[in-house]
């Protein structure tokens, strides 16, 4: 059996960070992960605290300070599990993935920022991809919004539309016109996933194109916005050609699933991780682990026939809620299935949900998960450590409102960064 | 806006619109009223089973012969709505011998072909049937999409704004000199009252009918049965497959399209317009269908539903003219002394070609008219969005493909971009409901996880978005999925659940918009 000092379960953000914490603490780090992670489910964008309490409606303009007063007012949230430093430690070492010549992330100093959704919404998030630079909604140059006939999940006329009704209700100081470019006339494809068009912008005969057609679609337009789609591997330089060549700033909004800022996000990542000497198994769920008197002694990993153990000193436990996998919902109770650790949740099945799916307040479901202490150490209903040598960490631990707050790429990375530090082992 | 006419239907289900097709293939003019969408109560709210008759014979041998009457007719005037699977009863061990011999009898003599197969014959046409079972009878039952059979009736009777009215509620029925002299309605999306004048009114508002009375003064009882339904992630049976014993609660599997539905229940219940179905209810249907077909356990559950049977009470003090134990036609001329009213109230939607024809019959009686019906004779036009079994559809597919707009949209369904911008040129689009019973969009695994934002995004390239905010139209789509989806949220279903609470909430931030 293999051992490691620390073997990180789930591939998504939460679980990469805490790989890459570890590595560079020099442990020697096993990262299992089922599939590629969901960063390709979200917007690529960093969210720290968007929304503060989770039914409010308008932005946190500075989340730093919000997260003071969240950290005060509920001991239970993974922020407060955390602590302030660490929250910050985790986002300085995060943006120290990139190097600021390429691709990298931004943010509004202390601030939020207001980025553009695909239904022609705003929405608060903290640290945003360079790519996404032009965007800001207090910019007065109008948009020319592009969108492809062809791709399914963005439709340019839809964001169009509702930027320039919010233009009236909200004040925002510039206009918003769209255009959409059949896909069969810029190429060999009628239709075509966001992942697919993105490997198209990277070819220099594609974009010649699409410049083109954009030249002749302009009006005058100061701003040309894109789908999130302007290359996998070289976003940048993706963009400064299609700068120079249309003569004005470009940007990308976000789209439907796959996001193409989340996977060039696991990219970097997995990049980063291979070159600090982590071990990556993909494709593989963990299926058990041993726990003998509070402490795990093993993890299997099965792929039928051939099932594989593997120890450490330190286990992480980022598998996720239920999307992930994480968690699990039987008929009636939801369940953690490798460790089977207490789950915090109502007794009955009636209780899992509000009466509307847009209810102001959060469903009681989005708050379930692992009980942890200030260690990260998973705990029972009675604050007793269950497993000494496991964290946990990500959208598996109770007591968040990440979907309503829109935090939970912040409580990703600062879990992961918190459960793999050292000081903790 | 004032309006005159010869007959105003207020119901839009599948009577009144029944009932629309019939006097325009008589030659009568009319309008109908509808407050909600099409098909809004218990025409979009059933099992989509058209009855062989097979299931009343033993204790309700006139509604049987109804059954089979009609369900030889409409499989020849409306194919397309239909797919005939045939149906099989099963025998469990506990079940009555004695039920099983009289219901072949009650069969026989009623007239409803029947053919006895041995377990190892049913199993060799079910595989998912349990192997418990000890017998089964094959009946000419079938599965019946309710909402194209709606959307066909409306097709051939009128044009969606001139003659067909949604979205607009009957708000008073003026009574004078024994005659209902004026229907007042309002359009409840601009609020623009209406007039309408007319030498009849037919009430076929199904589960509303003692509401629209009590406009005029009229009084009649109507008792509310609730039953709840639960829909498979994907099809169980090639046929209806029902338990041979007394109609009781999760003795039937209907094969629908690409899913199957599990029922029902039956609950009294006071009110029309809030229907939930209870987790409790849920397990109950699923427990006693997974007697008949064991994979129904562990299957993957997509949406639950519940509709309202409207029973009419009889011994209410009319003077009524009782047809049949399954539906009533009342002549308010005959006791109340409203001469120009009619109600058409219970019945089912296999008979519902039957109830229009007793409902025109008396108006053109009492017009002094002798126009036939023609009904049960001329073909349904066929919805083109809506053609049954797969295979056709795959060939149209594969087609469009080659020619065109094969974008698919709807990834679970299959519906493409064509489809759905012509079912949109069709429909009044100010409601999103109509589109998905027209096209399947969003019913099938994800209910609606892409498809919702795509369709809000194709409305908007198609310019037919008139809403100031178009997010608010689409959050109203969303909720309305969601409440049939929240009975069944666990396991997969509730993995996918958060997924789209991750697209609409995280990535659209539409949690965040009024």
């Amino acid at each position: 059996m293999k051992h490691y000092d620390v073997i990180v379960i789930g591939m998504g953000l939460a679980g990469l960070m805490a790989a890459k914490t570890a590595a560079e603490r020099g442990k020697r780090v096993l990262l299992i992960g089922k599939g590629i992670g969901t960063a390709h489910t979200y917007t690529g964008c960093i969210d720290l605290l968007g929304y503060y309490p989770a039914q409010s409606s308008s932005p946190v303009e500075n989340p730093f300070e919000s997260l003071r007063r969240l950290i005060e007012e509920r001991p239970d949230h993974p922020y407060a599990r955390v602590g302030a430093p660490d929250i910050r430690n985790a986002l300085t070492s995060f943006l120290g993935l990139f190097g600021e010549k390429g691709y990298h992330y931004l943010s509004q100093g202390e601030k939020n920022a207001i980025t553009l959704t695909p239904s022609g919404c705003t929405r608060a998030t903290y640290l945003f991809p360079s790519t996404m630079e032009w965007g800001g909604i207090e910019d007065s140059r109008d948009i020319l919004i592009v969108g492809f006939h062809g791709l399914k999940d963005f439709y340019s006329a839809y964001i169009a539309h509702n930027l320039n009704s919010l233009r009236k209700e909200r004040r925002l100081p510039f206009g918003a016109r769209s255009i959409s470019l059949p896909l069969s006339e810029l190429s060999r494809r009628k239709t075509a996933p966001s992942s697919v068009l993105a490997r198209l912008f990277e070819e220099e005969g594609f974009r010649n194109k699409i410049a083109e057609a954009v030249r002749t679609g302009r009006t005058g337009e100061e701003r040309v916005a894109f789908p999130a789609v302007l290359g996998v591997e070289r976003p940048r330089e993706v963009r400064k050609e299609l700068e120079a060549k249309l003569g004005t700033p470009v940007f990308e909004i976000p789209t439907l699933p796959p996001s193409v800022p989340g996977f060039r996000l696991f990219q970097t990542f997995k990049r980063d991780l291979k070159k600090k000497g982590v071990t990556i198994i993909m494709g593989f769920s963990v299926s058990e682990a041993l726990v003998r008197d509070g402490k795990c002694l093993q993890v299997t990993v099965s792929s039928p026939p051939v099932q594989r153990s593997y120890s450490a000193e330190v286990y992480i436990l980022a598998t996720g809620s239920f999307f992930g996998g994480g968690l699990e919902a039987k008929g009636d109770r939801v369940v953690e299935p490798i460790f089977n650790l207490p789950v915090h949740q109502p007794v009955s099945r009636k209780n899992w949900f509000g009466d509307q799916f847009f209810s102001d307040e959060p469903h009681p479901i989005e708050r379930f998960g692992i009980m942890v202490d200030e260690r990260l150490n998973p705990v029972d209903e009675k604050g007793r450590v269950v497993v000494g040598n496991l964290h946990g960490a990500g959208s598996i631990l109770s007591h968040s409102n990440a979907l309503r707050e829109k935090s939970g790429g912040g409580i990703a990375l600062s879990t992961g960064y918190k459960s793999a530090k050292g000081e903790l082992h | 806006m004032d309006l005159k006419t010869q007959v105003v239907i207020i119901g839009g289900g599948i009577t009144g619109l029944g009932i629309a097709r019939d006097l325009a293939q008589r030659g009568i003019e009319f309008i109908l009223l509808e407050k909600g969408n099409l098909a809004n109560g218990a025409s979009g709210r059933n099992h989509g089973y058209l009855h062989s008759g097979a299931r009343y014979a033993v204790n309700d041998p006139h509604a049987a012969r109804e059954c089979i009457r009609e369900n030889r007719i409409l499989k020849e005037i409306a194919p397309s709505c239909i797919e005939d699977t045939g149906g099989i009863f099963v025998s469990l061990p506990e079940d009555s011998r004695t039920y099983r011999d009289q219901f072949l009898r009650s069969c026989e003599e009623i007239g409803i072909p029947t053919r006895c197969l041995t377990p190892s014959e049913a199993l060799e046409l079910e595989p998912n049937l349990s192997h418990d079972i000890t017998g089964a009878i094959h009946v000419p039952d079938a599965a019946i999409d309710p909402f194209l059979l709606v959307f066909g009736n409306a097709g051939e009777a009128g044009d969606y704004g001139k003659e067909i009215l949604t979205k607009t509620a009957v708000t008073r029925l003026i009574r004078a000199r024994g005659r209902i002299t004026r229907v007042e309605a309002r359009n409840l999306v601009t609020g623009e009252p209406l007039i309408v004048r007319a030498d009849f009114v037919v009430n076929a508002a199904g589960a509303w009918a003692d509401q629209i009375a009590r406009l005029a003064d009229l009084s009649f009882e109507l008792e509310l049965s609730k039953g709840s339904m639960v829909i498979t992630n994907q099809r169980v049976s090639h046929r209806v497959i029902h338990r041979c014993r007394l109609p009781s609660d999760g003795d039937i599997v209907v094969p629908n399209h690409t899913v199957s539905i599990l029922g029902t229940t039956s609950l009294k219940v006071g009110d029309t317009d809030n229907l939930t179905v209870e987790p409790g209810e849920v397990s109950l249907l699923i427990e006693e269908a997974s007697r008949m077909l064991p994979c129904l356990t562990g299957t993957r559950y997509i949406r639950a539903y519940a509709g309202v049977r409207p029973l009419f009470k009889a011994g209410s003090g009319q003077d009524s003219r009782e047809l049949s134990r399954g539906f009533v036609l009342l002549d308010h001329g005959v006791g109340d002394g409203v001469k120009n009213f009619i109600t058409i109230a219970g019945g089912k939607l296999i008979t519902y070609r039957l109830m229009a024809e007793r409902t025109v019959d008396l108006v053109c009686h009492k017009m002094g008219l002798t126009i036939p019906c023609k009904t049960h004779l001329t073909p349904l036009p066929e919805t083109k969005a809506g053609v049954h079994g797969r295979g056709e559809y795959l060939k149209r597919l594969g087609q469009e493909a080659d020619e065109g707009d094969a974008e698919i949209v709807c990834d679970c369904e299959l519906v493409t971009r064509g489809e759905l911008e012509e079912a949109l040129r069709v429909l009044p689009t100010k409601g999103l409901g109509e589109i998905l019973h027209l096209t399947r969009l969003a019913k099938g695994t994800c209910q609606g996880a892409f498809c919702s934002y795509r369709l809000l995004g194709i409305l908007h390239a198609m310019d037919k978005v008139e809403a100031i905010n178009s997010n608010a139209q689409l959050k109203g789509f969303l909720e309305e999925r969601w409440k049939g989806i929240r009975p069944v949220l666990w396991g997969d279903q509730l993995r996918e659940h958060e997924f789209i609470g991750e697209m609409y909430m995280g990535i659209l931030n539409l949690d965040k918009v009024k």
